[in-house]
């Protein structure tokens, strides 16, 4: 780990100044160039900031830290929505009321990650921006094609944790659970620049797949900051959950995780529903073919079954994955049953 | 069955002809043989092999599981422990090392693997985030009981249990799995991918 200087930005729009450069793009240096470009990175809960540091992934000279900002971390009703600050505590979103009420999806998914003690530092916008968990990445020896290398060593490596979709490039899986609950609502996110101009985009346009550019996740520019989650404002009802399945439930990454959000029909039918498949993608995977099956449809049992293996249509898993198919198509039935308190 | 050409197995006997015997039985004929207590060190003959490591060290496990067959999900609920320990010197810290090892014995069942890449050798899960471990919430409810046993051994009767306590635990584990699913596993760790895998709902790669 290399000495840095610590930037105390006051507000959003002085650290989005300081901002030099993003993750992706320090991390893409050549190895030798590491520490000696000059590089202010944002700081704010640290949880892999701190990581890819110590294995020496990253060389900032200067950390800009999100922490202290003022009002950075508000969670403040706006329109029958919500407006998450960015370095919000993912256990001040995952407790806070309204979240609770209106969006229990997303609670569900917080409350269940990393550990107690991480929850209560990590914030939701590191946890949306943080770099994949691919063990390639996070070796300093694989100089991987999202390092800025040649070759991918999952493709044909150890790819057990790796994407079933999507996954012919980088085989990848996006790391945030949030953004697979975040996908399915419909969220936006805001972003501020050094003159404190704001931007709002989907979070789903805001995310990166490898087709266009596959040294970064998100399209986060230098001299700007993730300042806030807008969640939309949905109708009474809309029923939702989320679901992940860990190899073990103490602080795990999910094999596979899963969030429904289905909009019911005065008659009782679906009027639209959203699935999206975490763990599965380079980015929240859109299970379309799932969505059709559901939409217009009376959802009980056995159409909640048809969904579930429609949502894997055009997985081509690779060598040691193939297990991700069954498992997924039954957290997919598992949260509809939830979600629509069937069975 | 075993003792062939005049070589007559008797418990307690001569360790090299029990071994020798051993080497040419197959796999289940050992194996049925291996809760046996002459297996732990003859307890009739044990001190006249002084200095050949025998002990008295014996340990017995139970596990009560729980598989979900659609996720390949294992979940020890619960591990019976009855361990042998010479004389309890301080008997609470001697249940707190069987549970330690317990704990040890289910992550090697479940979770722990060294992961290298085939094409580099490079160990590709060598940090605590990756190389996974049982935690707080994969711990069962373990019931240690203490079996004392006193032999003469040594000046004190005493023994340490530090390793034979984690022995018994994923043995113990993957009989139960055998039990509740009706597929044997063969390799450790059982994690959701091999257990989905032998109750045959990996679909093959098209």
């Amino acid at each position: 780990m290399n000495n840095f200087a610590w930037v105390a930005p006051r507000t959003a729009a002085e650290a989005a100044a300081a901002a030099s450069a993003v993750v992706a793009d320090a991390m893409t240096a050549a190895p030798e160039a590491m520490g000696c470009e000059e590089a202010a990175i944002l700081k704010a809960g640290g949880i892999d900031l701190l990581d890819l540091l110590k294995e020496n992934l990253l060389a900032p000279t200067r950390l800009v830290n999100l922490r202290d900002v003022p009002g950075l971390d508000a969670i403040v009703e706006e329109g029958g929505g919500l407006r998450i600050g960015a370095t919000a505590s993912l256990a001040a979103v995952a407790e806070h009321p309204l979240v609770r009420r209106r969006y229990p999806a997303l609670s569900d998914a917080l409350a269940g990650s990393a550990s107690p003690q991480i929850r209560h530092v990590a914030t939701l916008g590191g946890n949306l921006l943080q770099r994949p968990r691919c063990w390639y990445l996070r070796a300093q020896e694989h100089r991987c094609l999202r390092k800025g290398g040649s070759h991918c060593f999952a493709v044909d490596g150890e790819n057990q944790y790796h994407a079933i979709f999507d996954n012919q490039v980088c085989a990848i899986v996006h790391p945030s659970t949030a953004a697979t609950v975040l996908v399915a609502l419909g969220a936006a996110v805001e972003l501020i620049d050094a003159q404190g101009a704001t931007r709002s985009v989907a979070l789903e346009d805001f995310l990166v797949p490898p087709q266009r550019d596959l040294r970064r996740e998100n399209d986060l520019k230098p001299r700007e900051i993730l300042a806030a989650v807008r969640l939309p404002p949905l109708p009474a009802s809309v029923r939702m959950a989320h679901l992940k399945q860990g190899e073990k439930d103490s602080f795990d990454w999910p094999l596979a995780d899963v969030a429904v959000v289905v909009e019911l029909a005065p008659d009782g039918n679906c009027r639209r529903a959203s699935v999206v498949l975490g763990a599965a993608a380079p980015m929240p995977h859109r299970a379309k073919s799932a969505e059709q099956a559901l939409a217009g449809k009376r959802i009980d049992e056995s159409i909640a079954r048809q969904a579930a293996s429609a949502a894997l249509a055009g997985a081509t898993p690779l060598a040691k994955n193939a297990y991700k198919l069954p498992l997924f198509e039954t957290l997919v039935r598992r949260a509809l049953t939830k979600a629509l308190a069937l069975g | 069955m075993f003792a062939q050409a005049g070589e007559a197995y008797t418990p307690g006997g001569d360790e090299s002809l029990h071994r020798r015997v051993a080497a040419r039985m197959r796999t289940e004929q050992v194996t049925a043989q291996a809760s046996r207590g002459d297996d732990y060190g003859g307890f009739a003959g044990g001190n006249k092999h002084s200095g050949r490591g025998i002990g008295g060290y014996g340990g017995v496990q139970f596990a009560e599981v729980a598989v979900d067959t659609e996720t390949g999900i294992v979940r020890v609920e619960r591990v019976v422990a009855v361990q042998d320990c010479g004389r309890p010197m301080n008997p609470r810290q001697i249940e707190s090392q069987v549970q330690g090892g317990v704990m040890m014995g289910l992550s090697y069942a479940l979770y722990e693997e060294r992961i290298l890449d085939a094409h580099t050798g490079r160990m590709v899960n060598p940090n605590l985030e990756q190389y996974k471990l049982a935690g707080p919430r994969e711990t069962p409810a373990i019931d240690v009981t203490v079996l004392e046993n006193y032999r003469a051994n040594s000046a004190t009767d005493a023994y340490g249990i530090a390793e034979p306590s984690n022995i018994a635990t994923a043995p113990a584990i993957a009989n139960a799995v055998y039990n509740a699913t009706g597929v044997r596993l063969r390799a450790l760790p059982m994690t959701p991918a091999a257990i989905l895998a032998a109750l045959g709902k990996v679909p093959a790669r098209s």
